[in-house]
């Protein structure tokens, strides 16, 4: 069995929890072992990242699939990298595969809508809901310190082909910020639940970056704990009704004045994260 | 979605998009100008999807038009009342934007 603690370090935080002195040794050892030892351990979402290293044998032949999907209707494909749930459950629990094809060049908007039409069909024919973004590999290099989406989709993903090398240092505007919070203008009892919940999550995505946190696990936490899993799931699958779509509203009302005052207010010019 | 909620939708959405162009052509941080540009094609798309439900006449252009018109203008003031512009340039590409 592998050990994060020694026996000796175990004997010294029980007797220091049951209020036994320790010698001058042991406080070093508490200090400069334990104590960082169990901070990085805190760190960590090890459930999370246990799910995402269960063997699940159905992901490399549902690669396979989407992989020559891509490849036969896309062109110019550098990189193919897999985000969402899917991705970050391992493909335990998803509803779609959200992907994003980086190309070697910029395509047209016909091409674009081309490739990605002949692949979300091609993908149905296989039982498999794809929800594809191509852009340029210079555009995703260019953007991603300073979009707040890309940087969460690219956070935890998977590349299943080619290699997109981005950045682990982000830097984040408060223009930026502030323009992403535009998602939530103009939303009223008759707009979509779906719309609802995607400028819910872009606020929820911001106050998360505001705090620093690039965290996907906290994200959809703070979601579900804002207004619970069925009103989450219902907002996605446009099922909402128009109390739930209200109780929404006023919620996502409350956290935009408070994010908007927090931006308006800030002394900060930009957000530096690093070690992503 | 009816016709009545797909253009209440079009219309916020083509907002969002002339705004961000206007703040994309006007802003001196050169860093953000590649961010504006992806939430453009990312509000462009979605406008499509819902411009693509149904068939728009005239008159439901101009309806458009004109409250597009409207919520920019409020909007900028209200939010981005440090970018000057002209409403002759947010017209231009409000006009761009429903003929594409």
């Amino acid at each position: 069995m592998v050990k994060i603690l020694t026996a000796r370090e175990n004997e010294i935080i029980k007797n220091k929890i049951k209020g036994n002195s320790l010698t001058q040794n042991e406080s070093n050892i508490l200090s400069k072992s334990i104590r960082p030892k169990l901070r990085e351990i805190n760190k960590i979402n090890s459930k999370e990242i246990l799910k995402k290293l269960e063997y699940n044998q159905k992901a490399m032949p549902l690669e396979n699939k989407i992989r020559r999907i891509i490849l036969d209707f896309a062109p110019q494909v550098d990189s193919i990298t897999l985000c969402g749930s899917a991705a970050h459950n391992n493909y335990k629990d998803y509803n779609d595969v959200d992907i994003i094809i980086a190309t070697k060049k910029s395509l047209t908007k016909n091409q674009k809508r081309w490739a990605i039409k002949n692949i979300e069909n091609a993908g149905k024919k296989e039982n498999l809901n794809l929800d594809i973004q191509i852009y340029s590999k210079k555009s995703i290099l260019a953007q991603y310190s300073n979009n707040p989406s890309l940087i969460y989709q690219l956070k935890d993903s998977k590349k299943i082909y080619g290699n997109l090398k981005i950045s682990n240092k982000i830097n984040l505007s408060n223009l930026n910020l502030k323009m992403k919070l535009d998602w939530s203008e103009g939303l009223n009892i008759n707009s979509k639940a779906s719309e609802m919940y995607y400028a819910l999550r872009n606020a929820m995505l911001i106050l998360l970056l505001m705090n620093k946190k690039v965290d996907n696990y906290k994200l959809k936490i703070n979601l579900c704990n804002l207004l619970g899993n069925d009103l989450i799931s219902k907002l996605r699958n446009n099922q909402a009704s128009k109390l739930e779509k209200r109780l929404v509203l006023s919620c996502l009302n409350l956290l935009i004045n408070y994010l908007e005052v927090e931006l308006k207010n800030s002394k900060w010019e930009k957000i530096a994260i690093e070690n992503l | 979605m009816g016709k009545n909620s797909d253009r209440e939708s079009l219309i916020r959405i083509i907002t969002n998009t002339v705004v961000h162009e206007i703040v994309a052509k006007h802003t001196n941080k050169p860093e953000s100008k590649n961010f504006l540009n992806s939430e453009i094609i990312e509000y462009r798309g979605q406008a499509e999807n819902a411009a693509e439900k149904h068939k728009w006449n005239n008159k439901d252009i101009e309806y458009i038009r004109k409250k597009v018109l409207k919520k920019i203008k409020e909007k900028m003031e209200k939010k981005y009342a440090d970018v000057f512009f002209s409403m002759k340039e947010a017209e231009e590409l409000l006009m761009e934007e429903l003929t594409n």
